[in-house]
Protein backbone atom coordinates (compact mmCIF):
# COMPACT_ATOMS: atom_id res chain seq x y z
CA UNK A 1 0.00 0.00 0.00
CA UNK A 2 2.84 2.59 1.03
CA UNK A 3 4.87 1.30 -2.12
CA UNK A 4 1.67 2.17 -4.17
CA UNK A 5 1.23 5.96 -2.55
CA UNK A 6 4.77 6.71 -2.85
CA UNK A 7 4.53 5.22 -6.63
CA UNK A 8 1.36 7.23 -7.11
CA UNK A 9 2.91 10.75 -6.12
CA UNK A 10 5.45 9.77 -8.03
CA UNK A 11 3.32 10.04 -11.00
CA UNK A 12 1.76 12.89 -9.28
CA UNK A 13 3.83 15.32 -8.90
CA UNK A 14 5.07 15.55 -12.69
CA UNK A 15 1.79 15.40 -13.85
CA UNK A 16 0.56 18.11 -11.68
CA UNK A 17 3.56 20.18 -12.77
CA UNK A 18 2.94 19.25 -16.30
CA UNK A 19 -0.82 20.42 -15.85
CA UNK A 20 -0.02 24.15 -14.66
CA UNK A 21 2.48 24.53 -16.87
CA UNK A 22 0.31 23.88 -19.72
CA UNK A 23 -2.11 26.59 -17.98
CA UNK A 24 0.42 28.69 -18.26
CA UNK A 25 1.20 28.16 -21.45
CA UNK A 26 -2.41 28.77 -22.83
CA UNK A 27 -2.15 32.09 -21.12
CA UNK A 28 0.70 33.21 -22.45
CA UNK A 29 -1.16 31.66 -26.33
CA UNK A 30 -3.98 33.73 -25.30
CA UNK A 31 -1.85 36.87 -24.99
CA UNK A 32 0.14 36.15 -27.94
CA UNK A 33 -3.17 35.57 -29.91
CA UNK A 34 -4.49 38.53 -28.33
CA UNK A 35 -2.01 41.05 -29.55
CA UNK A 36 -1.70 38.67 -33.16
CA UNK A 37 -5.05 39.83 -33.46
CA UNK A 38 -4.19 43.42 -32.48
CA UNK A 39 -1.10 43.51 -35.15
CA UNK A 40 -4.22 42.58 -37.54
CA UNK A 41 -6.50 45.05 -36.12
CA UNK A 42 -4.05 47.89 -36.99
CA UNK A 43 -2.74 46.59 -40.12
CA UNK A 44 -6.42 46.49 -41.10
CA UNK A 45 -6.64 50.48 -40.68
CA UNK A 46 -6.50 52.81 -43.68
CA UNK A 47 -7.57 55.59 -43.80
CA UNK A 48 -7.41 58.16 -46.59
CA UNK A 49 -7.50 61.83 -46.94
CA UNK A 50 -10.26 63.11 -49.91
CA UNK A 51 -10.16 66.25 -51.61
CA UNK A 52 -10.52 69.23 -50.44
CA UNK A 53 -8.56 67.61 -47.03
CA UNK A 54 -8.82 70.78 -45.55
CA UNK A 55 -11.37 73.82 -45.45
CA UNK A 56 -13.15 76.04 -43.42
CA UNK A 57 -11.61 78.87 -41.38
CA UNK A 58 -14.37 80.16 -39.49
CA UNK A 59 -15.82 80.81 -36.13
CA UNK A 60 -17.16 77.69 -34.52
CA UNK A 61 -20.25 77.41 -32.95
CA UNK A 62 -20.18 77.46 -29.04
CA UNK A 63 -16.67 79.17 -29.09
CA UNK A 64 -15.82 82.66 -30.46
CA UNK A 65 -12.19 81.72 -29.85
CA UNK A 66 -12.08 78.80 -32.25
CA UNK A 67 -10.94 78.74 -35.89
CA UNK A 68 -12.86 75.58 -37.18
CA UNK A 69 -11.58 73.67 -40.19
CA UNK A 70 -12.71 70.55 -41.53
CA UNK A 71 -10.97 67.95 -42.34
CA UNK A 72 -12.51 65.13 -44.95
CA UNK A 73 -10.96 61.73 -44.78
CA UNK A 74 -12.14 57.92 -46.01
CA UNK A 75 -11.80 55.00 -43.68
CA UNK A 76 -11.21 52.31 -46.63
CA UNK A 77 -10.37 49.93 -44.04
CA UNK A 78 -11.96 47.24 -42.75
CA UNK A 79 -12.21 48.48 -39.19
CA UNK A 80 -13.28 51.21 -37.67
CA UNK A 81 -10.71 53.88 -36.49
CA UNK A 82 -10.11 56.22 -33.61
CA UNK A 83 -8.49 59.22 -34.27
CA UNK A 84 -6.06 60.31 -31.44
CA UNK A 85 -4.28 62.71 -32.30
CA UNK A 86 -3.79 65.37 -35.18
CA UNK A 87 0.07 67.31 -35.50
CA UNK A 88 -0.18 69.80 -38.60
CA UNK A 89 2.98 71.09 -39.59
CA UNK A 90 4.33 69.75 -37.00
CA UNK A 91 7.79 68.21 -38.01
CA UNK A 92 9.89 71.16 -37.94
CA UNK A 93 9.87 74.30 -35.97
CA UNK A 94 9.34 76.60 -39.33
CA UNK A 95 6.49 74.58 -40.53
CA UNK A 96 4.42 75.03 -37.47
CA UNK A 97 0.93 76.57 -36.58
CA UNK A 98 1.53 79.79 -38.03
CA UNK A 99 -0.30 83.22 -35.96
CA UNK A 100 -1.51 85.94 -38.23
CA UNK A 101 0.94 89.07 -38.89
CA UNK A 102 3.62 87.56 -36.62
CA UNK A 103 6.79 85.57 -37.27
CA UNK A 104 5.26 82.79 -34.69
CA UNK A 105 5.36 79.15 -35.24
CA UNK A 106 5.17 76.33 -33.22
CA UNK A 107 3.92 72.76 -33.06
CA UNK A 108 0.65 72.77 -34.24
CA UNK A 109 -1.22 69.65 -31.96
CA UNK A 110 -4.79 68.98 -31.82
CA UNK A 111 -6.19 66.13 -29.41
CA UNK A 112 -9.53 65.64 -29.13
CA UNK A 113 -12.26 67.53 -26.98
CA UNK A 114 -16.09 66.94 -26.44
CA UNK A 115 -16.56 70.58 -26.97
CA UNK A 116 -14.80 73.43 -29.18
CA UNK A 117 -11.44 74.13 -27.47
CA UNK A 118 -8.65 75.87 -29.66
CA UNK A 119 -6.14 73.11 -30.44
CA UNK A 120 -8.56 70.38 -30.47
CA UNK A 121 -10.75 68.65 -32.16
CA UNK A 122 -14.22 66.97 -32.09
CA UNK A 123 -13.87 63.74 -30.24
CA UNK A 124 -17.22 62.66 -31.62
CA UNK A 125 -15.47 63.23 -35.07
CA UNK A 126 -12.66 61.08 -33.84
CA UNK A 127 -14.10 57.72 -34.65
CA UNK A 128 -15.22 56.48 -38.39
CA UNK A 129 -17.11 53.50 -39.64
CA UNK A 130 -15.49 51.43 -41.47
CA UNK A 131 -16.13 52.20 -45.05
CA UNK A 132 -17.20 55.61 -43.87
CA UNK A 133 -16.62 58.28 -47.05
CA UNK A 134 -15.86 61.80 -46.77
CA UNK A 135 -15.84 62.09 -42.69
CA UNK A 136 -15.75 65.07 -41.69
CA UNK A 137 -13.50 65.90 -39.19
CA UNK A 138 -13.81 69.31 -36.96
CA UNK A 139 -10.68 70.60 -36.19
CA UNK A 140 -10.98 73.87 -33.73
CA UNK A 141 -7.35 76.15 -33.55
CA UNK A 142 -7.25 79.86 -31.64
CA UNK A 143 -8.08 82.66 -33.25
CA UNK A 144 -5.43 84.25 -35.39
CA UNK A 145 -4.17 80.83 -36.04
CA UNK A 146 -3.34 80.40 -39.84
CA UNK A 147 -4.35 76.98 -41.08
CA UNK A 148 -3.09 75.99 -43.60
CA UNK A 149 -0.43 77.69 -44.46
CA UNK A 150 -1.53 78.33 -48.71
CA UNK A 151 1.72 79.86 -48.63
CA UNK A 152 3.83 77.51 -47.61
CA UNK A 153 5.83 75.52 -49.78
CA UNK A 154 6.01 72.84 -50.54
CA UNK A 155 2.95 72.12 -48.44
CA UNK A 156 1.56 71.65 -45.42
CA UNK A 157 1.78 67.96 -43.84
CA UNK A 158 -1.21 67.01 -41.82
CA UNK A 159 -0.40 63.76 -39.33
CA UNK A 160 -3.40 61.66 -38.27
CA UNK A 161 -2.58 59.17 -35.31
CA UNK A 162 -4.96 56.14 -34.37
CA UNK A 163 -5.27 54.92 -31.14
CA UNK A 164 -3.93 51.58 -32.16
CA UNK A 165 -0.48 53.74 -33.38
CA UNK A 166 -0.64 53.95 -37.04
CA UNK A 167 0.09 57.32 -38.96
CA UNK A 168 -1.49 58.53 -41.99
CA UNK A 169 -0.44 61.58 -43.65
CA UNK A 170 -1.60 63.82 -46.42
CA UNK A 171 -0.29 66.96 -47.63
CA UNK A 172 -2.63 70.00 -48.23
CA UNK A 173 -3.62 71.23 -50.78
CA UNK A 174 -3.56 68.16 -53.00
CA UNK A 175 -0.80 68.19 -55.57
CA UNK A 176 -2.87 68.88 -58.89
CA UNK A 177 -3.86 65.89 -60.50
CA UNK A 178 -4.67 65.05 -64.72
CA UNK A 179 -2.90 68.13 -65.71
CA UNK A 180 -2.10 66.40 -68.51
CA UNK A 181 1.00 66.89 -71.34
CA UNK A 182 1.74 69.02 -73.90
CA UNK A 183 1.28 67.14 -77.46
CA UNK A 184 2.09 67.40 -80.95
CA UNK A 185 0.71 70.08 -83.31
CA UNK A 186 1.19 73.97 -83.95
CA UNK A 187 0.36 75.02 -81.79
CA UNK A 188 0.74 72.45 -79.48
CA UNK A 189 -1.98 70.44 -78.04
CA UNK A 190 -3.02 69.74 -74.09
CA UNK A 191 -4.45 66.84 -73.53
CA UNK A 192 -6.26 66.93 -70.05
CA UNK A 193 -8.77 65.05 -71.18
CA UNK A 194 -11.81 66.90 -69.39
CA UNK A 195 -12.27 70.04 -71.54
CA UNK A 196 -14.76 72.99 -69.87
CA UNK A 197 -17.39 75.50 -71.32
CA UNK A 198 -15.65 77.85 -73.17
CA UNK A 199 -17.13 81.47 -73.22
CA UNK A 200 -17.11 84.34 -75.66
CA UNK A 201 -17.85 87.35 -73.33
CA UNK A 202 -19.32 89.26 -75.75
CA UNK A 203 -22.82 87.10 -75.99
CA UNK A 204 -23.14 85.12 -72.75
CA UNK A 205 -23.60 81.69 -74.67
CA UNK A 206 -21.95 79.07 -73.66
CA UNK A 207 -20.61 76.02 -75.95
CA UNK A 208 -18.85 73.06 -75.28
CA UNK A 209 -15.97 73.52 -77.01
CA UNK A 210 -12.80 75.13 -76.88
CA UNK A 211 -12.88 78.81 -77.69
CA UNK A 212 -10.12 81.32 -78.70
CA UNK A 213 -10.52 84.38 -78.97
CA UNK A 214 -8.03 86.34 -81.19
CA UNK A 215 -6.62 89.18 -79.81
CA UNK A 216 -6.49 92.84 -81.63
CA UNK A 217 -3.76 93.94 -83.56
CA UNK A 218 -2.44 97.21 -81.85
CA UNK A 219 -0.48 100.54 -83.30
CA UNK A 220 3.28 100.76 -83.33
CA UNK A 221 3.82 102.42 -80.68
CA UNK A 222 1.48 102.34 -78.54
CA UNK A 223 2.06 102.67 -75.13
CA UNK A 224 -1.30 102.21 -73.01
CA UNK A 225 -2.11 98.71 -71.92
CA UNK A 226 -4.92 96.87 -73.77
CA UNK A 227 -6.90 94.14 -72.18
CA UNK A 228 -8.06 90.89 -74.12
CA UNK A 229 -11.19 89.67 -72.46
CA UNK A 230 -11.36 85.79 -72.88
CA UNK A 231 -13.65 84.80 -70.87
CA UNK A 232 -14.16 81.13 -70.03
CA UNK A 233 -17.31 80.38 -68.45
CA UNK A 234 -18.71 78.18 -66.05
CA UNK A 235 -21.61 76.88 -66.87
CA UNK A 236 -24.47 77.41 -64.26
CA UNK A 237 -25.14 73.90 -63.67
CA UNK A 238 -21.76 72.75 -63.14
CA UNK A 239 -21.34 76.04 -60.65
CA UNK A 240 -24.19 74.96 -58.84
CA UNK A 241 -22.30 71.52 -57.97
CA UNK A 242 -19.66 73.18 -56.97
CA UNK A 243 -21.78 75.34 -54.40
CA UNK A 244 -20.92 74.90 -50.93
CA UNK A 245 -17.69 72.86 -51.70
CA UNK A 246 -14.99 73.18 -54.10
CA UNK A 247 -13.30 72.91 -57.11
CA UNK A 248 -10.00 72.71 -59.10
CA UNK A 249 -10.29 74.92 -62.18
CA UNK A 250 -6.97 73.84 -64.55
CA UNK A 251 -6.61 76.57 -66.82
CA UNK A 252 -4.69 76.66 -69.67
CA UNK A 253 -3.16 80.28 -71.27
CA UNK A 254 -2.23 80.56 -74.48
CA UNK A 255 -0.09 83.60 -75.56
CA UNK A 256 0.88 83.65 -79.73
CA UNK A 257 3.37 86.33 -78.85
CA UNK A 258 6.39 87.01 -77.64
CA UNK A 259 5.00 88.85 -74.79
CA UNK A 260 3.75 87.73 -71.49
CA UNK A 261 0.29 87.72 -70.52
CA UNK A 262 -1.67 88.56 -67.40
CA UNK A 263 -4.63 86.90 -65.91
CA UNK A 264 -7.43 87.01 -63.75
CA UNK A 265 -10.02 85.27 -62.51
CA UNK A 266 -13.79 86.39 -61.25
CA UNK A 267 -16.50 84.78 -59.41
CA UNK A 268 -19.68 87.03 -59.72
CA UNK A 269 -18.00 89.69 -61.18
CA UNK A 270 -15.90 89.79 -57.67
CA UNK A 271 -12.04 89.12 -58.57
CA UNK A 272 -10.82 86.63 -56.27
CA UNK A 273 -7.16 85.57 -57.86
CA UNK A 274 -5.31 87.76 -59.63
CA UNK A 275 -1.45 89.01 -60.31
CA UNK A 276 -0.91 91.77 -57.91
CA UNK A 277 1.77 93.79 -59.35
CA UNK A 278 1.44 96.16 -56.43
CA UNK A 279 3.51 93.62 -54.15
CA UNK A 280 6.47 91.33 -55.36
CA UNK A 281 6.23 89.38 -52.11
CA UNK A 282 2.91 88.73 -53.10
CA UNK A 283 2.82 87.93 -56.81
CA UNK A 284 -0.82 86.23 -56.27
CA UNK A 285 -3.58 88.42 -55.16
CA UNK A 286 -6.06 86.28 -53.36
CA UNK A 287 -9.29 87.73 -52.09
CA UNK A 288 -13.04 86.80 -51.43
CA UNK A 289 -13.69 83.39 -50.07
CA UNK A 290 -11.67 81.64 -51.91
CA UNK A 291 -7.72 80.06 -52.09
CA UNK A 292 -6.54 80.10 -55.26
CA UNK A 293 -3.32 78.42 -55.64
CA UNK A 294 -1.46 78.70 -58.78
CA UNK A 295 0.77 75.80 -60.47
CA UNK A 296 2.69 75.60 -63.41
CA UNK A 297 3.01 73.19 -65.30
CA UNK A 298 5.17 71.07 -63.85
CA UNK A 299 3.68 71.05 -60.66
CA UNK A 300 5.26 73.52 -59.31
CA UNK A 301 3.95 76.45 -57.12
CA UNK A 302 3.93 79.81 -59.30
CA UNK A 303 5.22 82.38 -57.80
CA UNK A 304 6.57 84.95 -60.28
CA UNK A 305 7.46 88.42 -58.81
CA UNK A 306 4.83 90.47 -59.52
CA UNK A 307 5.73 93.85 -61.05
CA UNK A 308 7.24 91.88 -63.91
CA UNK A 309 3.67 90.54 -64.93
CA UNK A 310 4.72 87.64 -66.13
CA UNK A 311 3.01 84.81 -65.16
CA UNK A 312 2.39 83.34 -68.18
CA UNK A 313 5.73 82.82 -70.33
CA UNK A 314 4.98 84.04 -73.72
CA UNK A 315 4.94 82.07 -76.90
CA UNK A 316 3.20 78.65 -76.18
CA UNK A 317 0.92 76.51 -74.47
CA UNK A 318 1.70 77.57 -70.68
CA UNK A 319 -0.82 76.34 -68.54
CA UNK A 320 -1.24 77.75 -64.47
CA UNK A 321 -3.89 75.64 -62.28
CA UNK A 322 -6.02 77.39 -60.08
CA UNK A 323 -6.72 75.19 -57.12
CA UNK A 324 -10.00 77.49 -56.02
CA UNK A 325 -11.50 76.65 -52.75
CA UNK A 326 -14.52 77.65 -51.24
CA UNK A 327 -13.73 79.07 -47.43
CA UNK A 328 -16.84 79.38 -45.94
CA UNK A 329 -20.01 76.63 -46.11
CA UNK A 330 -22.61 79.29 -47.65
CA UNK A 331 -24.05 78.08 -50.61
CA UNK A 332 -23.72 79.49 -53.53
CA UNK A 333 -25.58 78.75 -56.76
CA UNK A 334 -25.35 81.28 -59.30
CA UNK A 335 -28.50 81.38 -61.61
CA UNK A 336 -27.05 84.38 -64.09
CA UNK A 337 -23.91 84.05 -66.28
CA UNK A 338 -22.57 86.85 -64.32
CA UNK A 339 -22.42 84.80 -60.85
CA UNK A 340 -19.97 82.12 -63.36
CA UNK A 341 -16.33 81.89 -62.89
CA UNK A 342 -14.91 83.72 -64.95
CA UNK A 343 -11.37 84.37 -66.64
CA UNK A 344 -9.67 87.35 -67.92
CA UNK A 345 -6.59 87.84 -70.14
CA UNK A 346 -4.68 90.96 -70.42
CA UNK A 347 -1.89 91.14 -72.31
CA UNK A 348 1.37 92.98 -70.62
CA UNK A 349 1.90 95.91 -72.62
CA UNK A 350 -0.32 97.12 -74.98
CA UNK A 351 2.28 98.62 -78.04
CA UNK A 352 4.20 96.32 -80.27
CA UNK A 353 3.72 96.10 -83.75
CA UNK A 354 2.86 92.92 -84.67
CA UNK A 355 -0.91 91.20 -83.29
CA UNK A 356 -1.19 90.38 -79.95
CA UNK A 357 -3.80 87.59 -78.39
CA UNK A 358 -4.05 85.86 -75.87
CA UNK A 359 -6.44 82.46 -75.71
CA UNK A 360 -8.05 80.78 -72.50
CA UNK A 361 -6.88 77.40 -74.40
CA UNK A 362 -9.39 75.17 -71.59
CA UNK A 363 -11.10 75.26 -68.33
CA UNK A 364 -10.88 72.18 -66.75
CA UNK A 365 -13.18 71.23 -64.16
CA UNK A 366 -12.71 69.05 -61.30
CA UNK A 367 -14.84 68.45 -58.41
CA UNK A 368 -13.69 66.99 -55.35
CA UNK A 369 -10.59 65.67 -57.44
CA UNK A 370 -12.88 64.64 -60.00
CA UNK A 371 -13.43 65.00 -64.23
CA UNK A 372 -16.92 66.52 -64.47
CA UNK A 373 -16.42 67.29 -68.29
CA UNK A 374 -14.69 65.57 -71.31
CA UNK A 375 -13.85 67.60 -74.21
CA UNK A 376 -11.41 67.32 -76.47
CA UNK A 377 -8.72 70.35 -75.79
CA UNK A 378 -8.01 72.46 -78.48
CA UNK A 379 -5.86 72.80 -81.00
CA UNK B 1 33.93 -28.94 18.50
CA UNK B 2 33.67 -25.93 19.50
CA UNK B 3 31.51 -23.74 17.14
CA UNK B 4 32.81 -20.56 15.44
CA UNK B 5 30.21 -18.39 16.12
CA UNK B 6 27.85 -18.44 18.98
CA UNK B 7 24.70 -18.31 16.86
CA UNK B 8 24.23 -18.91 13.01
CA UNK B 9 21.49 -16.21 13.23
CA UNK B 10 21.86 -13.26 11.61
CA UNK B 11 18.37 -10.88 11.90
CA UNK B 12 15.39 -12.63 11.41
CA UNK B 13 13.38 -12.69 9.04
CA UNK B 14 10.90 -9.82 9.88
CA UNK B 15 13.34 -7.37 11.25
CA UNK B 16 14.85 -7.60 7.83
CA UNK B 17 11.95 -7.11 6.15
CA UNK B 18 11.40 -4.03 8.38
CA UNK B 19 14.96 -2.84 7.48
CA UNK B 20 14.50 -3.17 3.65
CA UNK B 21 10.59 -1.12 3.58
CA UNK B 22 12.50 1.66 5.67
CA UNK B 23 15.05 1.69 3.49
CA UNK B 24 12.82 2.20 0.75
CA UNK B 25 10.74 4.41 2.03
CA UNK B 26 13.23 6.51 2.79
CA UNK B 27 14.76 6.43 -0.20
CA UNK B 28 10.98 6.95 -1.87
CA UNK B 29 10.98 10.23 0.31
CA UNK B 30 13.76 11.58 -0.71
CA UNK B 31 12.84 10.71 -4.38
CA UNK B 32 9.27 12.30 -3.35
CA UNK B 33 11.28 15.26 -2.12
CA UNK B 34 13.47 15.59 -4.94
CA UNK B 35 10.77 15.42 -7.17
CA UNK B 36 8.27 17.93 -5.32
CA UNK B 37 11.64 20.28 -5.49
CA UNK B 38 12.35 20.16 -9.24
CA UNK B 39 9.09 19.99 -10.14
CA UNK B 40 8.05 23.10 -8.43
CA UNK B 41 10.93 24.99 -9.59
CA UNK B 42 10.16 24.35 -13.15
CA UNK B 43 6.52 25.11 -12.48
CA UNK B 44 7.51 28.29 -10.48
CA UNK B 45 10.17 29.39 -13.15
CA UNK B 46 7.93 28.49 -16.48
CA UNK B 47 5.57 30.53 -14.98
CA UNK B 48 7.78 33.62 -14.55
CA UNK B 49 9.12 33.11 -18.40
CA UNK B 50 5.68 33.18 -19.60
CA UNK B 51 4.37 35.88 -17.63
CA UNK B 52 7.43 37.89 -18.32
CA UNK B 53 7.06 37.35 -22.12
CA UNK B 54 3.40 37.56 -21.72
CA UNK B 55 3.71 41.70 -20.31
CA UNK B 56 6.64 42.39 -23.37
CA UNK B 57 4.21 40.93 -25.44
CA UNK B 58 0.95 43.01 -24.17
CA UNK B 59 3.59 46.33 -23.90
CA UNK B 60 3.60 48.06 -27.47
CA UNK B 61 4.09 51.80 -27.76
CA UNK B 62 5.27 54.02 -30.75
CA UNK B 63 6.98 57.20 -31.64
CA UNK B 64 4.65 58.90 -33.56
CA UNK B 65 6.03 62.34 -33.93
CA UNK B 66 9.30 63.79 -34.37
CA UNK B 67 9.69 67.58 -33.67
CA UNK B 68 12.71 69.20 -34.52
CA UNK B 69 13.62 73.41 -32.64
CA UNK B 70 16.68 74.24 -34.80
CA UNK B 71 16.71 77.31 -32.36
CA UNK B 72 16.71 75.70 -29.09
CA UNK B 73 18.44 72.29 -30.96
CA UNK B 74 16.23 70.74 -28.81
CA UNK B 75 14.50 67.49 -30.90
CA UNK B 76 11.09 66.39 -29.21
CA UNK B 77 9.71 62.96 -29.52
CA UNK B 78 6.16 62.06 -29.12
CA UNK B 79 5.51 58.55 -27.71
CA UNK B 80 2.13 56.66 -27.45
CA UNK B 81 1.27 53.57 -25.33
CA UNK B 82 -1.21 51.65 -27.41
CA UNK B 83 -0.34 48.29 -25.42
CA UNK B 84 -2.89 46.79 -23.01
CA UNK B 85 -0.26 47.30 -19.96
CA UNK B 86 1.47 50.40 -18.86
CA UNK B 87 4.26 51.04 -20.44
CA UNK B 88 7.87 51.74 -18.50
CA UNK B 89 10.07 53.91 -20.29
CA UNK B 90 13.63 53.38 -19.32
CA UNK B 91 16.03 54.91 -21.75
CA UNK B 92 16.12 56.92 -24.37
CA UNK B 93 19.15 56.78 -27.23
CA UNK B 94 20.12 59.07 -29.98
CA UNK B 95 21.92 57.60 -32.99
CA UNK B 96 23.33 54.88 -31.01
CA UNK B 97 24.27 57.46 -27.12
CA UNK B 98 21.86 57.43 -24.17
CA UNK B 99 20.22 61.00 -23.66
CA UNK B 100 18.33 61.65 -20.80
CA UNK B 101 15.03 64.12 -21.52
CA UNK B 102 14.74 67.14 -20.32
CA UNK B 103 11.47 67.80 -19.13
CA UNK B 104 10.66 71.73 -18.44
CA UNK B 105 7.47 72.17 -19.19
CA UNK B 106 4.85 70.88 -17.35
CA UNK B 107 2.76 68.59 -20.47
CA UNK B 108 6.21 66.99 -20.83
CA UNK B 109 7.33 63.93 -19.52
CA UNK B 110 3.69 63.45 -18.14
CA UNK B 111 4.18 66.32 -15.86
CA UNK B 112 7.50 64.95 -13.92
CA UNK B 113 11.25 66.49 -14.23
CA UNK B 114 12.82 63.19 -15.40
CA UNK B 115 11.86 60.53 -18.47
CA UNK B 116 13.65 58.07 -16.71
CA UNK B 117 11.96 54.78 -15.42
CA UNK B 118 8.76 56.85 -16.64
CA UNK B 119 5.31 54.62 -16.36
CA UNK B 120 3.51 55.39 -19.59
CA UNK B 121 -0.41 54.56 -18.72
CA UNK B 122 -2.61 53.26 -21.40
CA UNK B 123 -3.15 55.55 -24.42
CA UNK B 124 -1.36 58.37 -22.77
CA UNK B 125 1.18 60.29 -25.30
CA UNK B 126 4.10 62.02 -23.27
CA UNK B 127 6.10 64.40 -25.19
CA UNK B 128 9.59 63.99 -24.21
CA UNK B 129 12.34 67.26 -25.15
CA UNK B 130 16.06 65.74 -26.11
CA UNK B 131 18.49 68.16 -26.17
CA UNK B 132 20.83 67.30 -28.68
CA UNK B 133 23.19 70.77 -28.00
CA UNK B 134 23.93 71.92 -30.82
CA UNK B 135 22.95 72.43 -34.64
CA UNK B 136 22.71 69.83 -37.01
CA UNK B 137 23.02 70.39 -40.31
CA UNK B 138 20.30 70.02 -42.41
CA UNK B 139 19.69 66.22 -43.68
CA UNK B 140 21.13 64.69 -41.08
CA UNK B 141 19.62 61.80 -39.84
CA UNK B 142 18.29 60.76 -36.44
CA UNK B 143 17.57 57.26 -35.21
CA UNK B 144 16.09 57.40 -32.25
CA UNK B 145 15.11 54.59 -29.90
CA UNK B 146 12.95 54.56 -26.94
CA UNK B 147 13.48 51.33 -24.29
CA UNK B 148 11.29 50.11 -22.51
CA UNK B 149 12.53 47.76 -19.15
CA UNK B 150 10.82 44.57 -20.61
CA UNK B 151 12.73 44.85 -23.27
CA UNK B 152 11.08 46.39 -25.84
CA UNK B 153 11.97 49.06 -28.27
CA UNK B 154 10.46 52.11 -30.43
CA UNK B 155 12.83 53.24 -33.10
CA UNK B 156 12.02 56.15 -35.18
CA UNK B 157 14.32 57.49 -37.85
CA UNK B 158 14.08 61.13 -38.98
CA UNK B 159 15.58 63.91 -40.88
CA UNK B 160 16.66 66.95 -39.69
CA UNK B 161 15.37 69.70 -41.41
Amino acid sequence: MISGMIVLGLFIIPLVAVVTVSQQYDTYQSTVDAMAQKDIDRNSENLQAVYPGLKGGFTANGCSKCNQYNMSVTNIGKIAVQIVRIYVNSTQQTTGCTVTNTNIKSQCILSPRPNPTPFGFDSYDSYINPGEPNHIVRLWLSQGITLPNVTLTPSNSIWIVTNRGRIFSFNWPFPPAGQGVPGAGSPPTIYTGVMMVAYNGTDNSATDSCHSEKGITLPAGGTSRTLHFVNPWIATTVMTDVAGGTTNLYVAVYSTNSLSVQIAFSWGGMVILTADASDASKPWFIGGPYVGIVYNQSGIRQFTPAGTNVPINPGGDYYLVFQLTQQNLSPKSPTAPGDSFSGTAAMNNGYGTSAEDASFRQVDVFLNGLYVRTVTGCT
Amino acid sequence: MRRKWRSRLAVSTIIANMLMILITLSLAAILVAWAGTSFGAFSSGSQLFFAQRGQALQERFVVEMVFFNATNHYIYIFVRNVGLIDAHLAAIYLNGNAITATCSASWQCLGKSSATNLDLPVQQVVELPLNYGSSWTSGTVFTIVVASSRGNQAVATARGP
